[in-house]
């Protein structure tokens, strides 16, 4: 399976792509234990495709391709997730995440884009990522560069108008380099979707906004290569997602938006993820 | 005003193809010049105040010199957050350019008031401008440029007027106050025709008044030193609700224990009262008149407990 982008062939492997990713939750995980911070369900859901995303800037990047991928992770509380990523493809350093919540660390728990150059935008509250990155879209469109933009939002961030606001703008421009990408993990952050602010039907509306729609298993590598390979034009990616994917008694469930794991809860959640809890973690 | 503005804007865009000019749907009789000569650096992105702004932080992002053009509280306090967080935390050049200082939209009614921006703007890391009239529009715009930061420029409306005898402390290095100065007034935006009116009122009685236009904040400084040293009155003059306000900055601002202020602004809104920005100032104690009458009664009390 090959990831093309603007026309560059690059060396990722969905193999290697689930290691990492696999890894990423390892690390989000134990950021979350050490920080007793909130969020791990919504970082879980969304680190496979911020794998994929983060690893094929990388790879551009290293052969100096001059086109431009820009991800912005728009659900600001999914911080783990990013910096977890970027620590496992070694843009960040170990000691730096596990600095995470703590005092006076540029990573706190909503995304920071003093963090890392790689990140946009400071997020955290909903509504912002996207316009954001239709902005870069459309300056990438006036300037004729070549290069694609995604913002990765969550399913309750599309009860923001600036989420239909944008929608309407990008399709009313003819922007053709902008996906927004959605992490339907069906859980916003008082109840499920469903029972807050129902989205359905989702593909129809995202369609009748101009909007080219793909359903995929948003925690499936091979199925986000395979639809995010040769990207191009105005997409909504719907990633059906599993809250707190990869950890089985996390999946699915509301308590893990604001729950931090106990050290006994790591320990299974690392037995499933087949890695063993660190000797300073456990000494905590 | 907003088209002396535009159309400066209009020649620095024709130079500069990062700037590019951004509007929620408004700009009739001022924009179409800009949008016909120069499509690829104009954007109506349409009545999406907030997308909007977070729109032009992304521009800016990527390079560009974004300028949000829309009416009083559009593209201010509807997008409070978007500033705060896409343009102050970015530190972003993104420029917000909002119409109608004050009252400019008299009979629109309140919606369309521009009186409680500063309170909530001047909270931020943001360089804000209230010109006074074409001239100081143009000077805001030329700095504007030369930086590199989030800006707020805060226009009135289409008749506003350069001051003929007011120091424009944007346009000077330099302030000194004669010595036979009886009291400095201070103001902020196209409220500043009131205050020659009223100064010109004031010489006939003999006493000596000057006028110093606080077009940019970033110059108020400069000027508190310069009174600083000659110790007058001060009286500040907005368009504006005085809690927050330009003249509570002023206030914040100052260094001298003895110093004698006067505040002239919105004291509390009254909902019941709407009308044309003429009426409106009347109303708040703005009118040349007002001003007068209210500075007059300050210099009395002070020659009187000196006394």
């Amino acid at each position: 399976m090959r990831f093309e982008f603007q026309g560059f062939e690059l060396e990722l492997t969905s193999r290697e792509l689930e290691r990492i990713a696999r890894n990423s939750r390892i690390t989000a995980l134990q950021m979350s234990y050490s920080s007793k911070s909130s969020h791990i369900g919504s970082a879980l859901s969304c680190i496979d495709v911020l794998t994929l995303l983060l690893c094929a800037k990388q790879k551009l990047e290293e052969i100096e391709s001059g086109a431009t991928l820009e991800v912005v992770c728009s659900k600001g509380h999914a911080a783990m997730a990013v910096y977890s990523v970027l620590r496992e493809i070694g843009e960040l350093n170990e000691e730096t995440v596990l600095d995470y919540c703590k005092d006076g660390s540029q990573l706190y728990g909503h995304i920071n884009h003093l963090a890392h150059s790689w990140i946009p935008l400071s997020t955290g509250s909903l509504g912002h990522g996207m316009p954001f990155s239709l902005g870069m879209a459309m300056t990438l469109k006036k300037e004729r560069k070549a290069g694609h933009i995604f913002a990765l939002v969550s399913d309750g961030e599309l009860d923001e108008g600036t989420t239909w606001e944008s929608a309407l703008i990008a399709n009313a421009f003819g922007v053709d380099n902008f996906s927004v990408l959605i992490d339907y993990n069906k859980i916003q952050s008082f109840g499920r979707v469903e029972d807050v602010t129902p989205l359905e039907p989702l593909r129809e509306k995202w369609e009748s906004f101009g909007w080219k729609v793909t359903e995929l298993n948003g925690n499936s590598m091979e199925e986000l290569i395979d639809a995010l390979s040769g990207v191009s034009g105005l997409n909504a990616f719907v990633l059906n997602t599993k809250k707190g994917s990869g950890v089985s008694f996390m999946e699915d469930s509301l308590q893990w938006h604001y729950k931090s794991p106990s050290l006994q809860e790591l320990e299974l959640a690392f037995a499933e993820l087949n890695s063993e809890i660190p000797k300073e973690a456990r000494e905590k | 005003m907003r088209k002396d503005f535009i159309d400066h804007l209009f020649h620095r865009a024709k130079r500069d193809p990062r700037i590019v000019l951004l509007t929620g749907d408004l700009g009739y009789n001022v924009l179409e010049e800009f949008q016909e000569e120069m499509p690829d650096q104009f954007y109506n992105l349409g009545i999406a105040e907030q997308s909007l702004l977070s729109i032009a932080a992304g521009m800016a992002k990527k390079g560009l010199r974004p300028f949000v053009y829309s009416i009083g509280n559009f593209p201010t306090m509807r997008c409070l957050e978007q500033i705060r967080n896409d343009v102050v935390f970015m530190q972003l050049p993104v420029t917000v350019v909002a119409l109608g200082a004050g009252f400019a939209y008299g009979t629109s009614g309140y919606s369309h008031y521009l009186i409680e921006d500063f309170s909530a703007l001047s909270a931020f890391s943001i360089d804000i401008y209230s010109p006074e009239g074409p001239g100081s529009a143009k000077v805001a715009l030329e700095k504007v440029l030369e930086s590199n930061k989030p800006a707020y420029i805060r226009l009135g409306r289409g008749h506003e007027r350069n001051s003929q005898i007011a120091i424009q402390s944007m346009k000077v290095d330099e302030i000194v106050i004669p010595p036979a100065t009886d009291v400095v007034f201070l103001s902020f935006g196209p409220i500043a025709d009131e205050v020659d009116s009223a100064i010109q009122q004031i010489g006939e009685k003999n006493i000596s008044a000057i006028h110093i236009t606080v077009g940019a904040i970033s110059n108020l400084n400069l000027v508190l030193k310069a009174i600083a040293k000659s110790n007058v009155p001060i009286i500040t003059v907005e368009e504006h609700v005085l809690r927050g306000g330009f003249g509570s900055l002023v206030l914040e601002m100052n260094q001298v224990s003895s110093l004698k202020l006067l505040r002239i602004g919105v004291g509390s809104f009254d909902n019941e009262v709407m009308g044309s920005q003429e009426f409106m100032r009347q109303h708040y104690g703005l009118s040349a008149k007002s001003i007068e009458q209210s500075a007059l009664k300050f210099l009395s009390d002070i020659t009187n407990s000196n006394g």
